[in-house]
């Protein structure tokens, strides 16, 4: 039995339930993190899209089909939870969503959980002008390096799709960081 | 397809530095498991309201808000401006009035001290016609100002030297003939 299974096996039984939960949380808070702090970029509100995603997965847990990776099932879980956020809070600004992404970069200077520079803003400036499925597609590929199989289970999107998303991904953002820093 | 992406993501990545830029609070991942266990413990919560409040109650609540607010607009009285400035005038004016007899008084020194003898016989008669004094009033002036009751308080005084006025100054022809 592999530790995944294990760990399923535990998460379904309602004993080792919380112990099992704990243990789950330990091993993938940080990658779901970091995936959720892309599409939401404030530190706050990666936070209680984090504490959601976790919430959902232990409540959901029994309906989990194990035809699919749990990892893959917990990502698809996060970039719901995120993308319904950020779309929630443009519609609360009256902004349409690549407006809103827009604004959300412009403030990463005066953000105190952003240590990048001038370029690191400009990079997020050029991933907010990609349509949304693009810049899921960029982060997983470039920033977290997911291979595209796991990437097609976790977006529902086949491979050739991803490549091609991949490959506009960059073309645009490598022509935004040349025109920014010409 | 692919060198095209390779050259791309290379320049990029040599641009940026393959970081994102983003950082956490210190300790924001050892805390997580307890913050989220304390989320899910909230979750399980009953989120109904065990407290009743009168059938009729928030129907009558904007009534109720409203006349208190209106009556409290009465009561409160507001002070304008305009009446304070009014107010203040009789006290302006007075005050005017005292400085103004303050420095002719002291400064200019311009007008002559009065005495009896500049009134004359016809001003005292006019004024008496004006006024017709009453008796109390009299009693009043002459009680605090005048007399004083011992002054007709005589047990001090001898009986031999009430004889002796009465035997030196009174006439005893008179006297009876007052007595007939």
């Amino acid at each position: 039995m592999t530790d995944e299974t294990l760990l399923i096996e535990q998460l379904k039984n309602v004993q080792t339930k919380e112990k099992a939960f704990k243990e789950l949380i330990f091993l993938y808070k940080e990658r779901l993190y970091w995936h959720i702090r892309k599409i939401v970029i404030s530190h706050d509100d990666t936070d209680d899209v984090l504490q959601n995603t976790f919430i959902k997965i232990f409540k959901n847990i029994d309906k989990f089909n194990q035809e699919s990776k749990l990892f893959s099932w917990f990502y698809r879980i996060a970039t719901n939870e995120a993308i319904t956020f950020i779309n929630k809070r443009a519609k609360q600004c009256n902004l349409d969503i690549s407006d809103y992404q827009h604004e959300l970069a412009s403030t990463l200077a005066i953000d105190d959980f952003f240590t990048g520079d001038e370029i690191q803003i400009i990079l997020q400036k050029a991933i907010a002008t990609l349509p949304q499925k693009q810049q899921l597609v960029f982060n997983m590929k470039y920033f977290d390096e997911i291979k595209y199989n796991e990437m097609s289970e976790i977006l529902e999107t086949s491979v050739g799709a991803l490549k091609a998303s991949y490959f506009h991904a960059v073309k645009k953002i490598e022509k935004y960081i040349k025109t920014e820093t010409s | 397809m692919d060198k095209e992406i390779k050259n791309s993501v290379e320049y990029i990545s040599e641009k940026t530095g393959n970081k994102t830029g983003f950082s956490t609070p210190s300790d924001y991942f050892n805390n997580l498991e307890e913050a989220i266990a304390v989320k899910l413990s909230e979750e399980n919560f009953k989120k109904e309201n065990s407290f009743e409040v009168p059938d009729t109650y928030f129907n009558k609540l904007e009534d109720r808000i409203l006349a208190n607010v209106s009556s409290a607009e009465k009561e409160t009285t507001i002070i304008s401006f305009k009446d304070r400035v009014l107010k203040m005038i009789p006290i302006i004016a007075a005050a005017s009035i005292v400085l103004f007899i303050g420095l002719n008084s002291f400064l200019f020194n311009t007008t002559e001290e009065l005495t009896l003898d500049d009134i004359s016989e016809d001003d005292i008669a006019f004024w008496l016609d004006l006024s017709t004094l009453t008796t109390n009033e009299i009693a009043l002036a002459l009680e605090d100002d005048v007399l004083d009751e011992n002054d007709f308080y005589f047990s001090t005084i001898k009986n031999e030297t009430i004889e002796d006025y009465i035997n030196n100054s009174i006439d005893n022809t008179d006297l009876l003939n007052e007595i007939n």
